[in-house]
């Protein structure tokens, strides 16, 4: 995926806010994953990442989004981009609390 | 074909008991843009009653989210019209909107507690269908303009989303 200045910007002030989440172990740095929030809808839909991975949701349209499930609740003004940490394996499923017909999920493997 | 697809919008539209326009013209951008921004507008004064109005959390998070988003859409139609030098033309549809809802605000406003959210609820169900409706078969084909048919087509999108989500109060608050 290609981001503009302004996007890899506003991915790295996610990054930042990710390190506040808790820790992964730290001879993993782990990735940065890009999920466009664009169009009432997340793109990449489903996102395949490894424990110690970061997402950062970019939100591209005009609405506040979030990305919701039972571990976190990311919400995302329009233009911003903010993230978490990926630290266990598994499958999960998260949608858009403002807008629940938008579904996302991350495969987590470690 | 747009004539006929303007004449069942606004029939569905009065089926509704949300407009009863003139139907015989097809809308311009500049009536299309009207349209759009008074259904908008309806939806946020709704809203706003509602938020005046209930004390379930449900409907508050529901209202806010009403305002939230079609000012967004409103302010982008702004800006859009703005940027086009296109004047938004008050119409006969705009007008039926405008005199349907406020029919619908006074009746809301004899209710109150319980009475009050379902109403609300349930309205927002039916109005976001019927605005729905008129966008799929005549405002967005009839758009002539490139950026205007596209913002629509995102406030088609986010009308659904409310619609469903409306759905699920109305289930919610039974």
């Amino acid at each position: 995926m290609r981001l503009s200045w302004r996007g890899a910007l506003m991915v790295a002030a996610a990054v930042l806010c990710a390190a506040a989440a808790p820790q992964a172990p730290k001879d993993k740095p782990g990735r940065i994953l890009v999920v466009t929030m664009a169009n009432l809808g997340y793109a990449p839909a489903i996102l395949t990442a490894r424990v110690g991975d970061r997402v950062a949701w970019l939100n591209q349209d005009i609405f506040l989004h979030s990305a919701t499930t039972g571990d976190f609740d990311v919400v995302v003004k329009p233009g911003a981009s903010h993230g978490v940490r990926l630290l266990k394996p598994g499958t999960i499923n998260y949608v858009c609390r403002y807008h629940p017909g938008m579904k996302g999920q991350i495969v987590v493997t470690k | 074909m747009l004539k006929r697809t303007f004449v069942a919008a606004v029939a569905a539209l009065a089926v509704a008991g949300l407009a009863v326009a003139q139907p015989g013209a097809k809308p311009n951008d500049a009536q299309i843009a009207h349209i759009a921004y008074t259904a908008g507008t309806i939806d946020i004064a709704a809203a706003k009653q509602a938020l005046a109005k209930t004390k379930n959390a449900q409907v508050r998070s529901f209202a806010e989210e009403m305002v939230r988003d079609h000012t967004a859409v409103n302010d982008k139609a702004l800006a859009l019209v703005k940027k086009l030098g296109v004047k938004p033309e008050d119409n006969p549809t705009s007008r039926s909107l405008s005199a349907a809802a406020k029919q619908k605000h006074a009746d809301l406003a004899k209710l109150s507690g319980k009475a009050f959210d379902v109403a609300y609820a349930q309205n927002e169900v039916a109005y976001h269908k019927t605005v729905n409706g008129a966008l799929e078969s005549t405002l967005i084909p009839g758009a002539q303009n490139a950026e205007l048919k596209s913002l629509l087509q995102t406030g088609l999108k986010l009308f659904q989303e409310h619609e469903q989500h409306a759905e699920h109060l109305v289930t919610a608050l039974k």
